[in-house]
């Protein structure tokens, strides 16, 4: 790399390593070197590193808007032919999702500090959230495919242990196994496709990859099954990531879960899975039905998502549906091709949902209950966490003048001349969206400072993200969409609010006595019964498999062996029986044996002549 | 002094050799703890030695380095050549370590403590010698050793079933051995030179069926050991009757023998019979994978599920 960059881009490799670090400066805490109550000071360092990280990114971000963007290559590991390298994408966009990943980071630390107060393994948490921001900042920056993989297997694993982080609950536990299992599908999935990609293309780093596909494509030298299974492999890693359609249960159930982490998973890392998708996206052009495929799965997600959400009761779970709803749209938005819709309803959502989910994290905590029922009347007692959440709600459903309304009135206005249906599926979530107000529960104190610092901060950087999303995407404007349309976006929204209100709470939640309302909403709290249908055939399959193999291994392989080996035991006995003696039967054998192996020998060397 | 005229991997060798006779000398009274305090003092040597190897060592250079040659049974073919590149070196690492760990975890002191840290350094140095051997002959003399002490670790110190499982091991391994003492014997005796050498066979120098019938051997040979399906039935055995430090040198160090064997052997001496057998070698090791995770879910015995997802691992 040139020595003419600035030291913050020299240096940009870095700031993953600043959360990776983290975990490593508060492993003497996890390692209980120290007392188990004197956790905090491995929290507070933590928060210093990433406090390092955001400033060291923000430094970055300002050196590459004032010198353009750089690509930085390190090596890593060269063996022969094989040369692996860290390639690092310096760009304004990678940049401010940095930031975004960064800061938000730092926003839950402080947060967790509050939340998990009375916690006795702040220490092993701290670690993990430091490891997790570490993987999430490198998936950012990455411009290699492979360390882009290498990066979403760590933050699999860092979700896994952060879901897991209550082990001995036994819900937690599937709830971990369930993250686990189903990102890992996802990812053997993208793994494939990467090996495939390796071999055909020969690089790793994005921009190859992209030239290699126009190439491809001009060239037909990918057959279109080929170019299908490759695409549809590239697109399961995000969506498993990012708890789209048939991959989404995961979400719901990590609920269980610190809600510091469930804040990072549903604002951060699924806006790095779909940020891995977008670079993907050239790659996609060498299948169409792999495209489709992304459009009827962000459209199912979208609708479905949103429309089980309004069936939870539990407060986290209603959220992280809704989580998959806006990622649902988020992947309409790049099937289509509109990756600057795309980033703006990242940034938008990444924002509020953090807020919304802080705030239901000082709900949680102030309350202990998470049971939509059981809740209410809380805003007069908590006013920030009031204001928060109505903030966060209006930013996500797009009320007007809030960041989400903007990206829904320019995502209707593209998606309106090219495909009028989805524009439809926009409108349609925006109207689900419900806004819950709450209206029970006596005696509720407001959260601490340090839970109600970073949500009141949160709060007015929510309100400002029209200003920020001007500053960002400042040429086509972000208001560059038709009066109708503005029109339609507001009322879908201003109609879902006003439905909102009118229904009654814990009316709707306590269950319809008249059937066909009854079955939909047991339909809609079940999430249409897909755990069960997944029970009834993945699992059931695999079992079956796995039965069948098993008697096959025992019954025929160890059978086949056990046989032999009595077979041998009885045949000795046999021959015992013929022991006689007598020299010149012995002597008899013996020569027996010899000609037969001599004549062995003979064929099989003539044999081997004849083979070719 | 120069590191690298110091007979590194000699000293690999030796140490845990010498450790096991010291061990062995020990009073049959000496307490078990002394014992393990002995046996963990010579791996840390010779974890040491190994890690020493990483100084002289050139990651640049492809092929063995910090060769040394001594003739020993010239007439055979039998060299005492040893030499380490950079597949074999994480390994010869792995072992020392994992040794240690297998020594270190052992909580079970009361029957013949002696002996069984003896066996369990005698397997290192075993090892060792399979991962640096550069001869034939002296790579297959180190397997056969490897065989010895790991046999009556678990017939001794197995479980219930351990006379089963100790004996279909020994059985299993010895026909391994076997067809690969043939690949290489056949191979002299197909070439015509006795050198017992690890240089690539031309199809000048031997025809295209020998080569595949001599790679048959020794892939059937070494798939024993990795272990491939379907020549996997011992090992879920030998997970659960021996003991679990044992079962950790198993599965860590004994089962990576097979594939490095495959990798020097089978690849190294015949790459043109082996680039034409690679897309079946493929699927077969695909199957493995597949037919090994399938079985590990349907275990209920932790360890024997440990053993089948192990064969999943032990892909080609």
């Amino acid at each position: 790399m040139p020595a003419s960059l600035p030291l913050s881009l020299q240096l940009a490799w870095l700031i993953p390593l600043y959360g990776f670090s983290g975990l490593a400066l508060a492993l003497p805490w996890m390692g209980g070197l120290f007392p188990r109550n004197g956790q905090r000071p491995a929290a507070y360092i933590n928060i210093l590193v990433t406090l390092l990280a955001v400033l060291h990114g923000s430094l970055a971000l300002r050196d590459v808007w004032l010198t353009g963007p750089h690509h930085i290559s390190l090596p890593w590991f060269a063996v022969a032919d094989l040369d692996l390298r860290i390639g690092l994408d310096l760009s304004l966009y990678t940049l401010a999702a940095l930031a975004l990943v960064t800061f938000m980071s730092l926003v839950a630390q402080v947060f967790a500090l509050g939340y998990l107060d009375k916690e006795w393994s702040l220490a092993r948490f701290f670690g993990l959230i430091g490891f997790f921001e570490g993987a999430l900042s490198g998936v950012v920056l990455s411009s290699n495919l492979f360390l882009s993989y290498f990066l979403l297997e760590m933050l699999t694993l860092s979700t896994y242990l952060l879901v897991g982080f209550w082990y001995a609950q036994p819900l937690v536990v599937t709830a971990a196994r369930d993250a686990f299992l189903t990102k890992r599908v996802g990812d053997v999935l993208l793994l494939m496709s990467v090996v495939a990609l390796a071999a055909w293309s020969g690089s790793m780093e994005f921009t190859d990859l992209y030239s290699w596909a126009a190439d491809a494509k001009l060239s037909g030298s990918v057959s279109p099954l080929a170019g299908t299974l490759l695409g549809l492999g590239l697109i399961a890693g995000p969506m498993g990531k990012c708890a789209q359609f048939p991959m989404h249960l995961w979400l719901d159930e990590a609920m269980e879960g610190p809600n510091p982490a469930s804040i990072l998973r549903n604002s951060v890392v699924v806006t790095a899975g779909a940020l891995v998708l977008m670079k993907l996206m050239p790659l996609l052009q060498l299948s169409l039905i792999a495209t489709d495929v992304l459009l009827l799965v962000g459209t199912i997600s979208a609708v479905a998502g949103a429309l089980v959400a309004l069936a939870q009761v539990d407060l986290k779970r209603a959220f992280s549906y809704s989580t998959t709803s806006y990622l649902g749209l988020v992947f309409v938005a790049i099937a289509l091709q509109q990756p600057g819709i795309a980033l703006l309803l990242l940034l938008c959502h990444g924002l509020a949902k953090a807020l919304l989910f802080m705030s239901v994290g000082a709900v949680i905590a102030t309350t202990n209950c998470q049971d939509l029922t059981e809740l209410g009347g809380i805003g007069r007692r908590m006013p920030a966490t009031l204001s928060a959440y109505l903030v966060a709600a209006a930013g996500l459903v797009g009320l007007l003048p809030l960041g989400c309304y903007w990206c829904f009135g320019q995502a209707v206005e593209a998606l309106g001349h090219s495909a009028l249906p989805f524009a439809a599926v926009f409108l349609l979530t925006n109207l689900l969206f419900l806004g819950s107000p709450m209206a029970k529960t006596r005696r509720t104190p407001e959260v601490n400072w340090l839970m109600a610092l970073p949500m009141v901060s949160l709060t007015v950087i929510v309100l400002l993200t029209p200003l920020l999303m001007q500053r960002i995407d400042p040429v086509p404007g972000i208001a560059a969409f038709s009066l109708p349309v503005g029109l339609a976006v507001s009322a879908s929204g201003l109609a879902g609010v006003v439905l909102g209100g009118l229904n009654r709470l814990d009316q709707v939640r306590s269950g319809s006595l008249a059937d066909p309302l009854r079955g939909l909403q047991d339909l809609l709290s079940h999430d249409f019964y897909t755990e069960r249908l997944y029970r009834a055939t993945v699992v059931a399959l695999v079992a079956a498999a796995s039965r069948l193999t098993n008697w096959i291994d025992q019954r025929l392989v160890n059978g086949l062996v056990n046989g032999l080996g009595r077979l041998s035991l009885q045949s000795a006995e046999n021959l015992r029986l013929s022991v006689s003696g007598q020299l010149q039967s012995y002597v008899f054998t013996v020569v027996l044996a010899i000609v037969v192996l001599l004549s062995c020998i003979s064929w099989w060397t003539g044999a081997l002549e004849v083979l070719p | 002094m120069n590191l690298a005229d110091l007979p590194l991997l000699s000293l690999l060798l030796a140490i845990p050799f010498a450790g096991a006779l010291g061990l062995m000398l020990q009073p049959v009274t000496a307490a078990p703890a002394r014992l393990r305090a002995v046996a963990i003092a010579v791996l840390a040597v010779q974890i040491l030695v190994s890690l020493l190897l990483l100084v002289p060592f050139d990651p640049a250079e492809p092929g063995l380095q910090l060769r040394e040659l001594h003739s020993w049974i010239p007439g055979i073919g039998l060299d005492y050549r040893l030499g380490v590149d950079g597949l074999s070196l994480p390994l010869v690492l792995i072992n020392g370590a994992l040794t240690l760990v297998a020594v270190v975890c052992t909580r079970e002191f009361s029957r013949r403590p002696r002996l069984y840290f003896a066996l369990l350094l005698l397997i290192s140095g075993a090892v060792n010698g399979a991962f640096l051997a550069d001869n034939l002959l002296l790579f297959f003399l180190f397997y056969e050793l490897e065989l010895i002490p790991l046999w009556l670790l678990i017939s001794i110190w197995g479980g219930a079933g351990r006379a089963y499982a100790a004996t279909k091991f020994l059985i299993f391994t010895a026909i391994s051995g076997m067809l690969i003492l043939g690949a290489f014997l056949g191979l002299a005796l197909l070439t015509g030179s006795v050198d017992f050498s690890l240089t690539p066979v031309t199809s000048e120098r031997l025809a295209m069926g020998s080569q595949l019938v001599l790679l048959a051997a020794l892939l059937v040979g070494f798939g024993i050991k990795m272990p491939l399906v379907p020549f996997h039935t011992w090992l879920p055995d030998a997970h659960t009757q021996a003991s679990t430090p044992v079962s950790v040198l198993l599965a860590g160090v004994l089962l990576k023998l097979g594939t490095y064997g495959l990798l020097r052997f089978g690849l190294g001496l015949f790459p043109e019979a082996w680039s034409r057998l690679a897309p079946g070698l493929a699927l077969w090791a695909a199957a493995s994978v597949v037919f090994g995770s399938l079985a590990a879910i349907a275990q209920r015995d932790m360890k024997r599920m440990v053993a089948y997802s192990s064969r999943g691992a032990a892909r080609g």
